[in-house]
C-alpha cells in the first residue's frame, strides 16, 4: 500500500516533462463560464459577485437563499448571451431547449438542486480552430470540436473554517448565470489546452459576456484525461492555467506509470474524478461513490423557445470575431506583427482597462486610415502603432483617463496628425510625448474639453525642434555635462571606444536638458568632438 | 437499487374505460362532469395489500443524497411506499401518448417564441422586485439562520459530513 502510494500518489511532476510517443494523451475541456449579467438567472438581484466580497449575502434575494414558496423566473439577458456564444463557436442553437433539475445535497447549494439543462441543452455541436501562426501550437492547423453548451446557475461559496469546525455560506454567487462548455476529447498536447482557454477567454470577452478570469473563477476548467484510451480521468478544482497545466502534467505521468507497470487493467478500469491540491492529483470519487443526480425537468420554468429569426438577427449583430481581425490587421496596409495585432484585437484582461477593445480597434483604423489620406505612402505605419500602443495607452494607464474621454480632445485625425510632426521630425520624440501627455493630464482635469490645438499648444511652450542649433551654445551645453561628470574613467572610455555607450548617457542628459528638441546627433557628434572620440 | 426503483415506478397495472351512451344535452354533460366517478380514497386503497416498500438500504441512500437524517428512515420508507403507489396509479391513467414529455410542467404548453427584442431588452426591461429581496441589502437573509457569523450563513461540520 505504501509503494503504491509513492508511485502513483504523490510523486512530483517532473521539471523536463514531456509527452512520450507510446502514450497517447487524449484530454477534452469542460468550461465554467460566469456570464455578467446585470442580473442573476432566475432572478432580479445583482449579478455582483466579486465586487462585494466583503458584504456576504448582500446580492441574495429570496429565491437565491431559496426561501421556501419562492420561484425561478428567466433572466433572457442570459438567453442573449449564450446565443451570442453558441453562434461564435458555430453552434446549432436549439430553438427548444429546456432546464432540468440536478439534485445533490451541499451547504452552497440551498435549493437541493442546481437547475441546468440535462435533457436538451441550449447548444450543441460547433469548433473552434487552433493554428501555429495565430495560437502557437505546433501543429499547422486542429479543429477542437464543441460537444454542448449549457446554462446553469452557479452555487453560493463555502468558506470553509476547519479550526472552528464550520463552514460559512456566502449567497452572493448562488444563481450566477453559467454556460458550461463542453468539448469532445481531441487535444493530444498541452500547448493546444493552453491556447484554446485562451482563445477561449478572449471570445467571451470580446463577446461582451464574461470577464473571463481564471483567478477570479469567472472561468473554471475541468479537464477529462485519458492515456493509451484507458478509462478517462476528470480533474477539478484547477483554478488557474499553471494548476490546469500541473494537474495534467502529473496525471499524466502517473496513468504512465501505472500503465508501465501492468496495473491499468485494476487502476484505470473505471472512470474516477480527482481534484489538484498544488502539488499532486487526488482521488475525490470514483464509480462506486459517483453521486446520483436524479435528473428532472424544472416543472416551474417554460420551456425557452427562441425563433429562428432571433437567432439570425443575433447573428448578425455579433461582432467581427478576434481571428478574422488579427488575420486582417497582418496584411496589407496594416501589416501589423502579430503581436501588435493581438494587443488592438484581444483583451489582456476582463477588467480594468482604459478601453474597450472594439474602441481601441476603432481609434486605430480611423488614426490609420487618416494618416494614410494626409501622408499616402509616406505614412510611417509602424510609428503610428507604436505610438498608439506605447504611448497613448501608456498615458491612458498612468492618468486612469478612458479612452472615450481622450477622444474628445484627441480624435484619431488629431492622433494621426502628431505622429505626422513627430514624422516629419517637426517636432522630436520627446517633444510629443510631453505634448501629448500635457493634453491627455489637461483632459482628466477637465481643463480641455475640445479637440487640441497641436500648434498652438508647441509654440506656447516653445516644443517645436530646432532645426539650427547654435553651434557654441550647444558646445557649451555639451561642456557644461562633461564638467558635472564625476567618473573620469568614463569620459577616457569614451575617447578610447571602450565605453562607447557611456556615450548615450551624455547625449541622454543633453536631451533631457534640451526638452529633446536638439537632435540626438546633434549631441553625440559634440561629444565626441569634444572628448576626441575619432571612432 | 435505481432499477429497482424504476421497476416499482413503471409497473403498469391497465384499468380499461368503458364507451357509455352518447350524452343527450349540454346538462347532461354538465352533470357527468359534476358527478365524482371515482374516489380517491377508493382510488388509493386497491391493491394496498400488494404494495411493495421500497428497501431500507434504498430509502437510506435517498435519505443521505438529500442531506436529511437518518433516523425517520423507517416512516418515511413507508411515506415514499405510499407516494410510489401514488404514481403507479397515476400511470394507469389514459394519456395522449403523443404528448410532448417536454410539456411536463405547469406553465402553458403554447406560447409565443423569444423574438431578437425580448432578448436585447431583456436587462432593460427587468425591475428589481423589493418584494423579492431582489434589491441589494434590502433585507438581511442571514437574520432568519440560526446561526450566523460576520454576515455568513453558518454550515456545521456535522452537516458537511454527511455530503
Amino acid at each position: 500500500m505504501l509503494k503504491f502510494s509513492r508511485n502513483y500518489g504523490f510523486k512530483a511532476v517532473k521539471r523536463d516533462f514531456q509527452l512520450l510517443p507510446e502514450f497517447k494523451l487524449k484530454c477534452g475541456l469542460e468550461i465554467h463560464t460566469q456570464l455578467n449579467t446585470r442580473h442573476k438567472l432566475f432572478s432580479y438581484s445583482t449579478n455582483d459577485a466579486f465586487a462585494s466580497a466583503n458584504l456576504p449575502n448582500h446580492h441574495a434575494s429570496f429565491f437565491d437563499v431559496s426561501l421556501p414558496g419562492t420561484q425561478p423566473k428567466l433572466n433572457l439577458e442570459a438567453i442573449l448571451y449564450a446565443t451570442r456564444l453558441g453562434l461564435a463557436l458555430k453552434s446549432n442553437i436549439n430553438l427548444n431547449s429546456q432546464f432540468d433539475r440536478k439534485h445533490y445535497f451541499y451547504g452552497d447549494q440551498p435549493l437541493g438542486f442546481q437547475i441546468t439543462q440535462h435533457f436538451s441543452p441550449f447548444a450543441r455541436g460547433g469548433s473552434v480552430e487552433l493554428t501555429k501562426v495565430l495560437n502557437g501550437i505546433d501543429q499547422e492547423q486542429i479543429q477542437i470540436d464543441i460537444t454542448q453548451l449549457q446554462i446553469e446557475q452557479d452555487t453560493g461559496k463555502s468558506v470553509y473554517k476547519d479550526s472552528e469546525k464550520v463552514s460559512l455560506i456566502d449567497l452572493n454567487r448562488s444563481n450566477v448565470p453559467l454556460i458550461e462548455m463542453v468539448t469532445e476529447p481531441c487535444f493530444s498536447d498541452l500547448k493546444q489546452i493552453r491556447s484554446f482557454i485562451k482563445k477561449y477567454q478572449n471570445l467571451v470577452r470580446h463577446l461582451g459576456i464574461s470577464t473571463g478570469d481564471l483567478e477570479t473563477g469567472a472561468m473554471r476548467v475541468d479537464v477529462n484525461l485519458s492515456v493509451n484510451n484507458h478509462c478517462r480521468v476528470e480533474l477539478k478544482n484547477l483554478p488557474n492555467t499553471s494548476s490546469i497545466m500541473n494537474a495534467i502534467k502529473f496525471e499524466y505521468e502517473r496513468q504512465v506509470d501505472i500503465i508501465r507497470n501492468g496495473l491499468a487493467k485494476t487502476l484505470l478500469a473505471e472512470p474516477e474524478t480527482r481534484g489538484w491540491d498544488g502539488t499532486s492529483t487526488v482521488k475525490l470519487r470514483s464509480k462506486e461513490t459517483s453521486i446520483d443526480y436524479r435528473y428532472m425537468p424544472d416543472a416551474e420554468l417554460p420551456l425557452v423557445r427562441l425563433s429562428a429569426d432571433a437567432v439570425a438577427r443575433v447573428k448578425a449583430s455579433l461582432p467581427v470575431l478576434p481571428d478574422e481581425t488579427i488575420k486582417l490587421l497582418m496584411e496589407k496596409p496594416y501589416r501589423l506583427s502579430l503581436k501588435d495585432a493581438k494587443i488592438l484585437t484581444l483583451n489582456a484582461s476582463g477588467h480594468g482597462q482604459q478601453y474597450t477593445q472594439k474602441e481601441l480597434l476603432d481609434f486605430y483604423l480611423q488614426a490609420f486610415n487618416s494618416a494614410l489620406e494626409n501622408n499616402g505612402e509616406k505614412a510611417n505605419q509602424r510609428l503610428l502603432t507604436n505610438w498608439i500602443i506605447h504611448e497613448l495607452l501608456g498615458d491612458l494607464n498612468r492618468l486612469g483617463l478612458p479612452l472615450r474621454e481622450a477622444i474628445a480632445v484627441v480624435p484619431p485625425t488629431k492622433f494621426a496628425e502628431l505622429v505626422t510632426l513627430i514624422q516629419e521630425e517637426k517636432i522630436s520624440n520627446a517633444s510629443g510625448k510631453l505634448l501629448l501627455f500635457h493634453i491627455l493630464e489637461q483632459t482628466r482635469d477637465g481643463s480641455l474639453t475640445q479637440p487640441a490645438d497641436l500648434h498652438g499648444i508647441i509654440e506656447k511652450f516653445d516644443l517645436g525642434a530646432r532645426s539650427v542649433v547654435d553651434d557654441e551654445e550647444l558646445l557649451k551645453v555639451c561642456s557644461e555635462i562633461l564638467s558635472s561628470v564625476t567618473d573620469p574613467m568614463m569620459l577616457s572610455g569614451i575617447t578610447s571606444g571602450k565605453r562607447k555607450n557611456s556615450l548615450k548617457y551624455l547625449v541622454g542628459q543633453g536631451m533631457r536638458l534640451s526638452q529633446g528638441r536638439v537632435k540626438a546627433k546633434l549631441f553625440e557628434d559634440t561629444f565626441k568632438k569634444l572628448l576626441n572620440a575619432n571612432w | 437499487m435505481r432499477t429497482k426503483l424504476c421497476t416499482l415506478l413503471f409497473t403498469r397495472s391497465y384499468r380499461r374505460s368503458s364507451i357509455g351512451p352518447k350524452f343527450k344535452d349540454l346538462a347532461e354533460i354538465k352533470q357527468y362532469v359534476a358527478t365524482p366517478q371515482w374516489s380517491i380514497n377508493e382510488f388509493m386503497e386497491q391493491d394496498t395489500n400488494v404494495q411493495e416498500l421500497p428497501s431500507v438500504e434504498m430509502v437510506e441512500r435517498l435519505l443521505k443524497l438529500s442531506g436529511l437524517p437518518l433516523q425517520d428512515a423507517e416512516s418515511l420508507r413507508s411515506k415514499l411506499g405510499h407516494q410510489l403507489v401514488f404514481l403507479d396509479k397515476l400511470l394507469t391513467l389514459d394519456v395522449k401518448e403523443d404528448t410532448d414529455p417536454k410539456n411536463a410542467r405547469i406553465l402553458p404548453r403554447s406560447f409565443k417564441p423569444l423574438e431578437f427584442e425580448d432578448l436585447v431588452n431583456a436587462a432593460e426591461n427587468q425591475i428589481q422586485d423589493v418584494s423579492l429581496g431582489e434589491r441589494s441589502g434590502s433585507w438581511e437573509s442571514v437574520k432568519l439562520a440560526n446561526k450566523k457569523q460576520d454576515g455568513f450563513f453558518v454550515l456545521r461540520e456535522s452537516l458537511l459530513k454527511r455530503k
